[in-house]
């Protein structure tokens, strides 16, 4: 623990200071502040240095995502759900297709399964790269955000060689997904997997050891289990606490219940420990997309449910059920059209479970779709977390929430 | 789980595969409480707390917003779907926002897109949108076009702002 300032100087004029009724003050933190990275605002009510009020005021990035998906049909909504977390679009894609998918009591294939589990890993790794290198960074480590920032960018053109684009991919579709892996993907994870784990180890060669670091992250931000618990938090976060849930493991998709990975938990639940957790998610994640492309068959990519999916060409030029088939699902007003109906679908997103409410009314186009964005509660409880703590100390605990804009004001 | 609800519980739905529980609005507050303190049931998390608008679903409910409740069992790995149906006119519910610290947040956005009112919550305020906006846009009566009235440049430092200055003086944590 640092000395205290009147441990040093015991006749420090601090003391005296007290006596006086000083006026507290008031800041804006953000919503343009460097640090504030997602566009919030903290309003604070500061003695001293020590923060005793906060109220966070978010919505500066609401699109009117639910509203418009109201108006669009099923498959049309997809690009939608890659601008609710751009930093890892995969899961969002994956998740909504999902919900969607069980309106339909649609079975993709099972080769799509594992492209969707290898793609969600990696769109992780993206993730966690991406939040320790941000927070690494304004703690002043540069050089440990350039080394994370290259090792994303080797997931991205990973995921660019198989989907075409780097953020905004939307790769799935109702009853399957895009494309298939390019031939040599197995050879190109491999490099790639090497990078990362290179990357990771100077990172932490870097950051494990760096007194100004470890004095920043351990015992700051300290969220207790059952205050985690009470705001429904979810993912690294609440994991850092203690909290062992993943929904993988509570309540497995696609192939994940085949995947043999462990859930990393810590118990400090400060800063440190998240940090910890996501680098111990990001092995984990590149266990999973080794062990998925060890087992993955061979097989198509889409589901042959004439519901959801158009018939080859070849088809429709020469016969007419084909043809009706091809109409019937680009006509306006036709289209996939789910039973009447209603789906609560959960996956693991980055920042925890990311579930998608989907109602049906039997129309080309969803009644209604509600998004549980992961980072929600996560951000709420940020007003209860920098109580008591210094300004400064709030840079560091915003970097590990990792509040994602595009999810929490959807 | 039904027994300890009692009568509470309203009605069921066979939803997606899983079942859901509506429960009577004025029965929410006393339903939730067993469902969390019962040691069989532990359902210590609330995951999720959403609104809907079904006034123009093609299957008509007689009271037509709802609210959907998901709770987690931490110690069991259950999971419970609660609905609430509501009237379009006085919409009110309790505020579950003292039993779980998560409510507050999401209960302040449903009230910001459905008009819905959460009896007893500390700080009713619109979460995403902001004070000025008219109406309750993921209502069905809505129209999607719809176009706001303009509201006056507002002074940056708006930590002057009434509400956020007193609740940030009151000094106690919602």
């Amino acid at each position: 623990m640092p000395m205290e300032l009147k441990d040093k100087f015991p006749d420090s004029p601090r003391d005296e200071a007290e006596e006086f009724d000083i006026e507290p003050m008031y800041i804006n933190m953000g919503p343009s502040h460097p640090a504030m990275h997602g566009t919030v605002k903290l309003v604070l009510k500061l003695d001293g240095e020590r923060v005793v009020g906060a109220d966070m005021q978010i919505g500066y990035l609401h699109r009117c995502f639910e509203k418009t998906v109201e108006h669009k049909t099923w498959n049309q909504a997809i690009p939608y759900t890659d601008r609710l977390n751009y930093v890892s679009p995969l899961i969002n894609n994956v998740g909504y297709a999902l919900a969607v998918e069980n309106l339909l009591a649609i079975e993709v294939p099972e080769r799509c399964q594992y492209i969707r589990v290898i793609m969600s890993e990696l769109s992780r790794i993206g993730d966690h790269l991406t939040c320790i290198g941000a927070s690494a960074m304004e703690l002043g480590a540069l050089t440990a955000f350039l080394y994370f920032i290259k090792a994303r960018e080797y997931t991205w053109q990973l995921i660019e060689e198989v989907t075409g684009a780097r953020l905004t991919i939307s790769y799935t579709r109702v009853g399957g997904v895009v494309r298939d892996l390019p031939a040599n993907f197995e050879e190109r994870f491999d490099w790639i997997e090497r990078q990362i784990l290179e990357n990771v180890d100077e990172v932490r060669a870097l950051l494990e050891k760096n007194r100004i670091f470890i004095d920043r992250m351990k015992g700051v931000g300290v969220m207790k289990l059952d205050r985690v618990m009470s705001y429904g938090m979810t993912g690294p976060f609440a994991r850092a606490s203690g909290l062992n849930y993943d929904v993988r493991k509570a309540a497995p998709y696609l192939v994940y219940d085949r995947m043999d990975f462990i859930v990393p938990t810590a118990t400090e639940g400060d800063n440190f420990a998240r940090y910890q957790v996501r680098i111990q998610e990001i092995f984990q994640s590149l266990r999973i997309i080794r062990q998925a492309l060890k087992e993955i068959p061979e097989g198509p990519i889409r589901s042959k449910d004439p519901r959801v999916s158009l018939p080859p060409k070849k088809e429709v030029y020469s016969n007419i059920e084909a043809l009706m088939n091809h109409f019937k699902l680009l006509m306006p007003g036709h289209g996939i059209r789910p039973a009447k109906g209603e789906v609560y679908q959960a996956v693991e997103g980055g920042n925890g479970e990311l579930g998608f409410w989907v109602i049906s009314d039997g129309t080309d186009r969803p009644y209604r779709v509600r998004v549980r964005p992961p980072c929600f509660p996560i951000t709420a409880g940020v007003e209860e977390l920098v109580l008591g703590e210094n300004l400064a100390d709030i840079v560091p605990i915003f970097g590990s929430v990792n509040m994602i804009g595009g999810e929490l004001d959807r | 789980m039904r027994q300890a609800l009692g009568p509470g519980l309203t009605g069921r739905e066979e939803q997606g595969g899983r079942e859901v529980m509506v429960l009577a609005a004025s029965a929410l507050l006393s339903c939730i409480g067993v469902l969390r303190e019962d040691p069989e049931l532990a359902f210590e998390m609330l995951i999720d707390l959403g609104g809907a608008d079904y006034s123009t679903y093609s299957d008509p409910k007689e009271l037509p917003l709802c609210v959907s409740y998901h709770l987690y069992s931490p110690k069991y790995n259950h999971r419970a779907w609660l609905k609430v149906y509501l009237p379009v006119e006085q919409a009110e519910v309790d505020s579950l926002s003292h039993i779980f610290a998560g409510a507050n947040w999401y209960e302040r956005e449903c009230w910001d897109m459905y008009g819905i009112v959460f009896r007893g919550h500390p700080y009713m305020k619109r979460l995403l949108l902001y004070d000025e906006f008219v109406g309750h846009p993921l209502r069905k009566d809505y129209p999607i076009l719809k176009m706001q009235p303009l509201i006056p440049m507002r002074n940056a430092v708006d930590y002057e702002a009434v509400a956020v200055r007193n609740r940030l003086d009151s000094g106690e944590k919602d």
